[in-house]
C-alpha cells in the first residue's frame, strides 16, 4: 500500500535533492559547452570566497527576521480582532486573506508606483502629515529599498499567519478562560497564560513556514528593485536564478542550491529550538 | 513564441504567409510582454532538448549566450554576403559571435532623446547637440517644483547600462572590446560619463530616475515633467498620440555627445534564429525570409511601429520622422557580443546603480566594475 507513495516521494524530492547535490561536484556551464565535466570540490571552493553570495544570505537572513517578525506581531493582533468580533466575522476572514492570494509580480508592480518620487501616494502621505518636507525615492535608497520590500512583504503575508492562528484561537476551549476569570486573572494574565501556551504549536508552524518561504523571497525583489540600488537588496535566490537562468552556469548554480538549503536547515533547526520545544517543556 | 501581438499584425502577417506556402504551417505562441521572462522560456525549452521552437525570436543580448550553448542555426551562409548588406551594420554584429551571423534582423531600436518643441521654441533654442548643452538648457528650462530638465532610466536594470553605454560612447568611451576583451570602465572617459550621470541625479533629473525603468520616465515626462527624455522608439507613438497631453509638442534628436564626440545609440530590437536541432530548418528559414522582405517588414512599421533594420526601407521612406529615426538608428552600438554578456551586464548594472545612488563615487564603482569585468573576461567562463 505504502510503495506508490514511497516512488511518488522519491520522485518529487528525493530524485531533485540528490540530482542537486551530485550536480555541485561538477562544472556544467558555457565554458564547458553545457556538458558535465567532474570538478570536485571545486564549486564549493569558489562558493566559500564568493564574498557576494554570502553578502546576499546575510542580508536575506536579516530581511527574514524583521519581515517574519513583524508579521508575527501583526497576524496575532489581527487574529485576535477577528475572533472576538463575532459578528462578521466571515466577511473579516475573507477581507483579511485578500492580500495573501493576489499575484506577489502584479502587487510588486503596484507597489513600484506607490514608492515612485513624483506619483507615489506613499511621499504623498507623509508630505501631508509633514513627516517630509522633500519627496524621497524609496526604492533609490538602500534603506529605503529594504524597508519598501519588508512593507510590501508583511502586508502580503500577514493574512497567512492572521488565518492559522485564528483557526488555532477557536480550538482553545472556552472553559478554561472561564476558569481563569474566576480566578481573577486580569485580560492579559489570560492572554499569557492561556491563549500564547495554547497557540504554540499553531505559531512554530506558521513562523517555519513563513521564515523558509521568506528566506527565498524572490518575484517582489525581481520586480521592485532587481537587488538595487548597488546591489543593496540582492536576495539568495535572486543570485541563484542569475546564476542558473542568465549565467547558463549550473554546477555552481547546484553548489548555491546547496548553500541555501544548508541555511535553511540551519534556520529551522533555531525555529525549532525556540518556539518547537518551549511547550513541551511545560507539559 | 513571440511579444504580446495585441493588434494582431504578425497573426495576419503569418497567415499571408501560410496562404503563399501552403506546405508550411506556422504556430504562434504570444508570450510574456517581457523579454528577460521570454528569455528564460525559451533557456527553459533549448534546455531540455525539446523542440518546441523552430524559430527563436530573439533579443540582440540573448544571440551570443544561446550561440555558445549551441542551440543555434548557423545562418551566414543562407544568403549572399550582399543580401546581409542591406542591414544597419550594428543590428548583424550584435548577432555575430566569431565572424558567424545567427540572427537575421527583423526590427531594430535605439535609444533617442525626446525634447518639447513648445519649450524649446519659446526659448528659442536648438535641440541640444552637446552634454554640456544639455545640462543648461535643462537648468534654463525646468521650473523648480514643477518640473524636471532629463528624465532617463537609472534603476538597477539592463536598461540602466543602454543608458550609460550612451553616454560613454558620447565621451568616447568604450566598455568592453569584443576583439581584444580589453575592458575601459576604468579610463578617464569612462568616469566623466558616469560622474555627467551622478550629477544629473538631484540638479537636472529627479533623485527618482534612479528607480526608473522605461514607463516610469515617460509618464514623468508626458505629464509635463521633464523637458527632455531618453527613451526608445517605441514611446513616440504614444506620446504623439492625438489624445496624449503632448500631441504635437514632442521632437526627437540623436543623444548628445562631448565636444567633437559622435552621438551614440544603443541598440535594441529583435529578429528571428533558428533552432540548430529543429527537424524543419528549410520551412523556418522559409518564413524568415518572408517576415524579414520588405513587403513585411513595412506593413509591421506601418501598423505597430516597429523599425525596421533594412537600410533600403529608409531609402526609400519620404517620411521625414523615418528620416530623422535613421539619423539615429544608423549609428547604434551593440552591446558586446560575448556568451558572458549577462554576467558583464549585471556586474556594471550594479556598479552604476552603486554611484548613482551615492554608495560609491564614480571612480571607485568604476575601478571595482572594471576589475570584476576582467577576472570574469580572463578566466574564461568561470569553471
Amino acid at each position: 500500500m505504502l510503495s506508490p507513495l514511497i516512488v511518488l516521494v522519491g520522485v518529487l524530492a528525493v530524485y531533485p535533492v540528490v540530482r542537486m547535490i551530485v550536480l555541485s561536484g561538477f562544472a556544467q556551464n558555457l565554458g564547458t559547452g553545457l556538458e558535465a565535466e567532474f570538478a570536485g570540490l571545486g564549486n564549493y571552493e569558489r562558493l566559500m570566497a564568493d564574498g557576494p553570495f554570502w553578502a546576499a544570505v546575510g542580508r536575506t537572513l536579516i530581511f527574514t527576521t524583521i519581515a517574519v517578525t513583524l508579521e508575527l506581531i501583526l497576524g496575532v493582533l489581527v487574529a485576535l480582532a477577528v475572533h472576538h468580533s463575532g459578528v462578521g466575522r466571515g466577511l473579516a476572514r475573507t477581507l483579511t486573506l485578500i492580500p495573501w492570494v493576489l499575484p506577489t509580480s502584479a502587487l510588486a508592480l503596484g507597489w513600484i508606483w506607490m514608492f515612485n518620487d513624483q506619483f507615489g501616494v506613499v511621499n504623498d502621505l507623509l508630505l501631508r502629515v509633514g513627516v517630509l518636507s522633500q519627496p524621497r525615492a524609496w526604492l533609490g535608497e538602500p534603506v529605503g529599498a529594504s524597508t519598501a520590500l519588508v512593507l510590501a512583504d508583511v502586508w502580503k503575508t500577514t493574512p497567512f499567519i492572521a488565518l492559522l492562528v485564528l483557526a488555532g484561537l477557536q480550538t482553545i476551549p472556552q472553559q478554561l478562560y472561564d476558569a481563569a476569570a474566576i480566578d481573577g486573572a486580569s485580560r492579559w494574565q489570560r492572554f499569557r497564560r492561556i491563549t500564547l501556551p495554547m497557540l504554540q504549536p499553531v505559531l512554530f508552524v506558521a513562523v517555519l513556514f513563513r521564515a523558509l518561504q521568506s528566506f527565498g523571497i524572490f518575484d517582489l525583489v525581481y520586480v521592485m528593485t532587481g537587488g538595487g540600488p548597488g546591489g543593496a537588496t540582492e536576495m539568495v535566490a535572486l543570485t541563484t536564478y542569475r546564476t542558473f537562468m542568465r549565467y547558463l552556469d549550473f554546477g555552481y548554480g547546484a553548489t548555491l542550491l546547496v548553500a541555501g538549503s544548508v541555511v535553511m536547515a540551519a534556520l529551522t533547526a533555531l525555529i525549532w529550538l525556540l518556539l518547537g520545544r518551549v511547550g513541551r517543556g511545560r507539559e | 513564441m513571440m511579444e504580446p501581438d495585441g493588434r494582431g499584425a504578425w497573426r495576419e502577417m503569418f497567415a499571408r504567409f501560410e496562404r503563399e506556402n501552403p506546405d508550411i504551417r506556422v504556430v504562434m505562441i504570444e508570450g510574456p510582454a517581457a523579454t528577460d521572462t521570454r528569455e528564460d522560456i525559451y533557456v527553459n525549452s533549448l534546455l531540455a532538448g525539446s523542440n518546441d521552437y523552430d524559430l527563436v525570436y530573439a533579443d540582440v543580448i540573448w544571440i551570443p549566450k544561446f550561440a555558445a550553448a549551441g542551440w543555434l542555426e548557423d545562418l551566414t551562409d543562407y544568403w549572399s554576403p550582399a543580401q546581409w548588406d542591406d542591414f544597419v551594420p550594428a543590428s548583424l554584429a550584435g548577432a555575430t559571435v566569431d565572424g558567424r551571423i545567427f540572427r537575421v534582423p527583423v526590427q531594430m531600436n535605439g535609444g533617442l532623446l525626446y525634447y518639447r518643441r513648445d519649450e524649446l521654441a519659446e526659448a528659442g533654442a536648438e535641440p541640444p547637440r552637446t552634454f554640456a548643452d544639455l545640462v543648461a538648457l535643462s537648468k534654463n528650462l525646468a521650473e523648480p517644483g514643477r518640473s524636471w530638465g532629463y528624465v532617463w532610466q537609472g534603476k538597477q536594470y539592463e536598461g540602466l547600462v543602454c543608458n550609460y553605454l550612451e553616454i560613454l560612447t558620447g565621451f568616447g568611451g568604450y566598455w568592453i572590446d569584443v576583439e581584444s576583451l580589453s575592458v575601459g570602465l576604468d579610463a578617464p572617459e569612462a568616469v566623466r560619463a558616469l560622474a555627467f550621470l551622478t550629477d544629473a541625479v538631484g540638479t537636472i533629473s529627479p533623485y527618482g530616475v534612479t528607480t526608473y525603468a522605461e514607463e516610469e520616465s515617460r509618464l514623468l515626462f508626458q505629464s509635463g515633467g521633464a523637458v527632455f527624455l531618453r527613451n526608445w522608439p517605441y514611446v513616440y507613438k504614444l506620446l504623439a498620440a492625438e489624445k496624449s497631453p503632448l500631441f504635437e509638442q514632442i521632437g526627437i534628436a540623436p543623444m548628445p555627445s562631448s565636444e567633437g564626440g559622435r552621438p551614440a545609440a544603443t541598440l535594441g530590437g529583435a529578429g528571428f534564429a533558428i533552432v540548430k536541432s529543429s527537424p524543419s530548418k528549410d520551412a523556418a528559414w522559409r518564413l524568415i525570409e518572408f517576415l524579414s522582405s520588405m513587403d513585411t517588414v513595412r506593413f509591421l512599421n506601418d501598423r505597430i511601429g516597429l523599425q525596421p533594420a533594412r537600410i533600403s526601407f529608409y531609402e526609400q521612406s519620404s517620411d521625414p520622422m523615418q528620416q530623422s529615426l535613421y539619423s539615429v538608428l544608423r549609428y547604434t552600438t551593440a552591446r558586446p557580443a560575448l556568451p558572458q554578456y549577462a554576467q558583464a551586464s549585471d556586474i556594471l548594472q550594479r556598479h552604476l546603480s552603486a554611484a548613482l545612488t551615492r554608495q560609491a563615487s564614480p571612480d571607485a564603482a568604476l575601478r571595482a566594475a572594471a576589475q570584476e569585468t576582467r577576472l570574469l573576461l580572463g578566466g574564461g567562463t568561470s569553471r
